[in-house]
């Protein structure tokens, strides 16, 4: 559209200002997408939902006693880490590793800190999640 | 090659006319910001990348928009972030104080159809073709809708601004 086709009161509309989306809203978009990718084919265990106060994980079960037992325990986390932080959070023992890469993989706005983790995090707390007897 | 590149190369292009799409349903930034999250979602889980990516991506986002404002509406809940009979006052956030009041108060005081005419084709740069397409009404109906509603908002807006 070229401004010079606009009315006067078109550029002025025009002058109220939109700003892009969020960095942090970016990230979790490409993230999502990239997550998305690396899961096709096999079954949606994770899906990443973002909602007002937090990005949040919820493990839907699909398949198996593992995944069911998986997605009980990540339910539970996305629950309190509404109100609580991670690690204040009391959930069952878990691999130290697990929970690391669990924590990295939430984003908490309310703190105005985005923590990502990265795919391979989430592909290794995949296969941490079927091999802990604690699920 | 990544399956969902499309995807990623989409959203980077028309990120900012995604969440334009969903807010101007909604009236509320974060809530259009869950909207053009589950939209991706939806998107990344396509077969494969449809033959008109982008008008196809915005009817997912204003669908699911507007789905969610019905929702909100069967339920009788008390809407938080606006209502297509009620336009939201929620708006961006914005350093232009009390020009940007004056604007946005006459952009709400508009019927919801109008104002996202004036939205999607101002602030989005989509022709009256591609907003006729993504609400699925006639070209002339969008381009009647759009000059009604400068028409209106022209003579709101007279006191703020002088005519070149």
């Amino acid at each position: 559209m070229n401004q010079n086709d606009l009315s006067p009161i078109e550029q002025f509309l025009k002058r109220e200002h939109l700003p892009m989306p969020r960095e942090s809203f970016d990230r979790s978009i490409l993230l999502t997408i990239e997550a998305m990718d690396t899961l096709r084919g096999q079954k949606p265990w994770l899906a990443v939902h973002r909602r007002r106060t937090a990005l949040t994980m919820t493990a839907m079960a699909l398949t198996g006693i593992v995944s069911f037992m998986a997605g009980t325990y990540f339910d539970y986390v996305t629950t309190s880490h509404s109100t609580r932080a991670l690690t204040e959070v009391e959930a069952p023992p878990l691999d130290p590793e697990v929970q690391e890469s669990l924590s990295k993989l939430l984003f908490c706005q309310s703190s105005g800190e985005t923590i990502w983790g990265t795919i391979e995090q989430v592909r290794q707390m995949k296969m941490s999640s079927r091999s802990d007897p604690s699920f | 090659m990544s399956h969902n590149a499309w995807l990623s190369d989409l959203y980077l292009a028309h990120r900012r006319l995604l969440l334009l799409v969903a807010w101007n349903v909604t009236g509320n930034r974060d809530t259009a910001e869950d909207i053009v999250h589950a939209a991706v979602v939806r998107l990344a889980q396509l077969p494969a990348s449809p033959a008109e990516p982008k008008s196809f991506a915005l009817k997912v986002v204003r669908n699911l928009a507007v789905d969610h404002m019905r929702t909100l509406q069967s339920r009788r809940e008390t809407p938080l972030d606006g209502d297509l009979n009620q336009p939201a006052i929620a708006r961006w956030d914005s350093e232009d104080g009390e020009l940007v009041e004056a604007i946005a108060a006459a952009l709400d005081s508009l019927d919801f159809e109008s104002r996202e005419a004036v939205r999607l084709h101002l602030h989005g740069e989509l022709t009256f073709r591609e907003i006729g397409e993504l609400v699925g009404k006639p070209l002339q109906t969008v381009a009647s809708r759009y000059r009604r509603a400068i028409d209106s908002l022209r003579k709101m807006m007279e006191a703020h601004y002088e005519p070149e």
